[in-house]
């Protein structure tokens, strides 16, 4: 179980946005009663006036999250929502501390109660039939409730997504394309900046390129990668990660 | 469970087939090994009539530290501040003995257990050697077991002249392991360095640290490997040093299994037991020239001890040599300050072995 939380968790920044073929990680918000779930990517559910849902129903478990977006702006050339989420990664820290395979953590770790906020400001722009530009900004804020010691995790991905816990405050800046190939073909380019203005290394950036099949307007396949260049306690480094994801949308 | 490590046999199936891109955890057969050069040079002799080199194991900067696989340890990463203490203590003995070429093994150079430190550059920068050539036995971006993140660390070989060219080669694998585990353990090898010694022509210092936890004979096939190439390097007219911490009693040893030093508590492994490996090291004693005469060994063990897991017992057994194709004019295991004139017990589980070569006749 740990491993597969574990796992999930790498995954996490990776999917955190994979909405292939899908509107997440643009500004546009699900209708009322539409729901929306991947393997890897959240649970979306639409709500009325402009709200929409979400949580990872695996990472949840260990790991209690809740997403809220909001759609402020539908008419005219930009579209623009904001997303806001609360966290208690607490238990899911603790159990990716341990002896063993699976041990992302040291097992003399002391890991204090965390909740953290993360929250983006979303801008669309269709540009043509099926394309569109989408930049965001998004702050991460958290707080240690009490006695603290576990090392950072030094992960391509999961450095900026938990540096906040630590060190309070991790932001980005994000640019993301959409739009049609061919046939039922699409593609998604999705650029994020992040600096970490507290953190012993201060800045990534991820570039994940997806390709995503969607036959119907219920499912979608994607496959890419995520090309992470960016800044570690021990010094620079780069990884490139899988990124694949089963989407269905009712 | 199970559902849980076939995920990770797949996970890891996939990801070793993307290396290069994501753990990299994986070397060539044959590379070139990573060159250093101290901050600031000091002066070597043009001219030498013998060479002192010191083999040491250094425990990755961990002192007498006990660590969450050894009996009753239970520590993980070490502060900045604990590293630089043991470090400095090795320094200090570096300094004190001024060792020509130094062999070292468990030399961290980027890890998160040691705080990040490049503990060759720590050394070659506050002594007089000058040059130095590391190869990784354990490399990898992210180790997802125990916390460790990320390592990398291994066998280093340090001098006072030039390394014109130092070559990484691989041992073979323990192949008792599951592929994960196999992909994220150690991975051995031999550091081949070319130094140019005064009075040598071609002057090859090789440097090794052998499986310690195998049953399916992946040590022997290692010993095998390091003696053909030693004499390979023969047959090529060179004159060679190598040595290290071989893992490996010799033939002799009075005792094989339940040492002093053995855990009566809980740890992560059994006790080690030799039974069975006592002539594994013979062709190395039969072809080359050992610092530790085997007739010496035999009459008495304890003076050629070069390892303990508990300092509390003193030195246990016999695991680091020296050999050559040249001659040894002295040498022995710097276990004390009643032999070897210095007390080494706090530096590492491993004692430092001392040995003068004879150099330009």
């Amino acid at each position: 179980m740990k491993t597969l939380l574990c796992t999930l968790a790498c995954c996490l920044g990776t999917v955190a946005h994979a909405g292939a073929g899908t509107s997440h990680g643009t500004a546009e918000v699900l209708d009322k009663g539409e729901l929306e779930v991947g393997l890897y990517a959240p649970l979306r559910f639409g709500m009325a006036n402009g709200f929409e849902l979400s949580i990872h129903p695996l990472v949840a478990i260990r790991s209690p999250h809740l997403a809220v977006k909001k759609a402020w702006v539908t008419d005219g050339e930009w579209q623009i929502s904001s997303r806001h989420s609360l966290l208690y990664p607490t238990p899911l820290l603790r159990t990716l501390s341990g002896e063993g395979t699976g041990g992302i953590i040291v097992a003399d770790a002391v890991i204090p109660a965390i909740l953290a906020t993360d929250n983006r400001v979303i801008l669309s722009h269709a540009l043509a039939e099926e394309s569109t530009l989408s930049l965001s900004a998004r702050m991460m804020l958290g707080a240690e409730l009490g006695e603290s010691s576990w090392p950072s995790i030094h992960m391509p991905l999961a450095y900026t997504r938990t540096a906040a816990y630590q060190d309070n405050v991790s932001t980005a800046v994000g640019v993301q394309l959409d739009g049609p190939l061919f046939s039922t073909f699409y593609y998604r380019l999705d650029f994020d900046g992040w600096f970490l203005p507290l953190s012993d290394a201060s800045w990534a950036t991820e570039l994940k390129s997806t390709l995503h099949w969607r036959p119907s307007d219920v499912f979608t396949m994607q496959a890419g990668a995520t090309t992470v260049v960016g800044a570690y306690p021990y010094g620079n480094n780069w990884h490139v990660l899988p990124a694949v994801d089963l989407i269905w949308r009712w | 469970m199970i559902l849980a490590r076939l995920f990770i046999v797949a996970a890891a199936m996939l990801l070793s087939g993307c290396d290069a891109l994501m753990f990299r955890n994986g070397f060539d057969d044959v590379e070139p090994a990573v060159m250093y050069k101290a901050k600031t040079s000091t002066s070597a002799p043009d001219s030498i009539d013998d060479l002192l080199i010191i083999n040491h194991n250094i425990k990755y900067g961990g002192g007498r530290l006990l660590f969450f696989w050894e009996c009753g340890g239970d520590r993980y990463n070490m502060t900045e501040k604990e590293v630089k203490r043991h470090l400095d203590a090795v320094v200090e003995f570096i300094n004190e003995v001024e060792p020509d070429i130094l062999m070292l093994q468990e030399v961290d150079v980027l890890s998160l257990r040691s705080a990040y430190i490049d503990q060759v550059q720590y050394i070659l920068d506050r002594t007089h050697l000058n040059h130095g050539a590391y190869a990784s036995q354990h490399k990898s971006d992210y180790l997802p077991s125990d916390g460790m993140g990320k390592m990398d660390f291994g066998n280093a070989t340090l001098s006072r002249w030039p390394i014109s060219d130092a070559t990484r080669y691989s041992l073979p694998l323990v192949e008792e392991y599951p592929a994960y585990y196999q992909y994220f353990y150690l991975k051995r090898h031999i550091l081949d360095a070319t130094i140019s010694v005064p009075g040598t022509n071609t002057f090859h210092v090789v440097n090794t640290h052998l499986e310690a936890f195998s049953d399916d004979g992946t040590k022997r096939k290692q010993i095998d490997q390091f003696h053909e190439h030693l004499t390979k390097l023969e047959n090529k007219g060179a004159t060679w040093v190598a040595g290290g911490d071989l893992n490996s009693l010799p033939d002799g040893s009075e005792v094989l299994k339940e040492f002093d030093d053995e855990c009566s508590g809980e740890s992560r492994f059994e006790g080690d037991n030799y039974e069975g490996e006592q002539a594994w090291l013979d062709d190395l004693f039969a072809d080359f020239n050992s610092l530790m005469p085997l007739d010496e060994y035999k009459e008495d063990n304890s003076p050629w001890f070069s390892y303990t897991g508990d300092a509390s017992v003193g030195w246990t057994r016999t695991l680091d040599y020296l050999f050559t194709n040249g001659t040894w004019l002295e040498g022995e295991v710097m276990q004390s300050e009643e032999q070897g004139g210095y007390d080494t017990l706090p530096l590492s589980d491993h004692a430092p072995v001392r040995a003068v070569l004879e150099v330009g006749q």
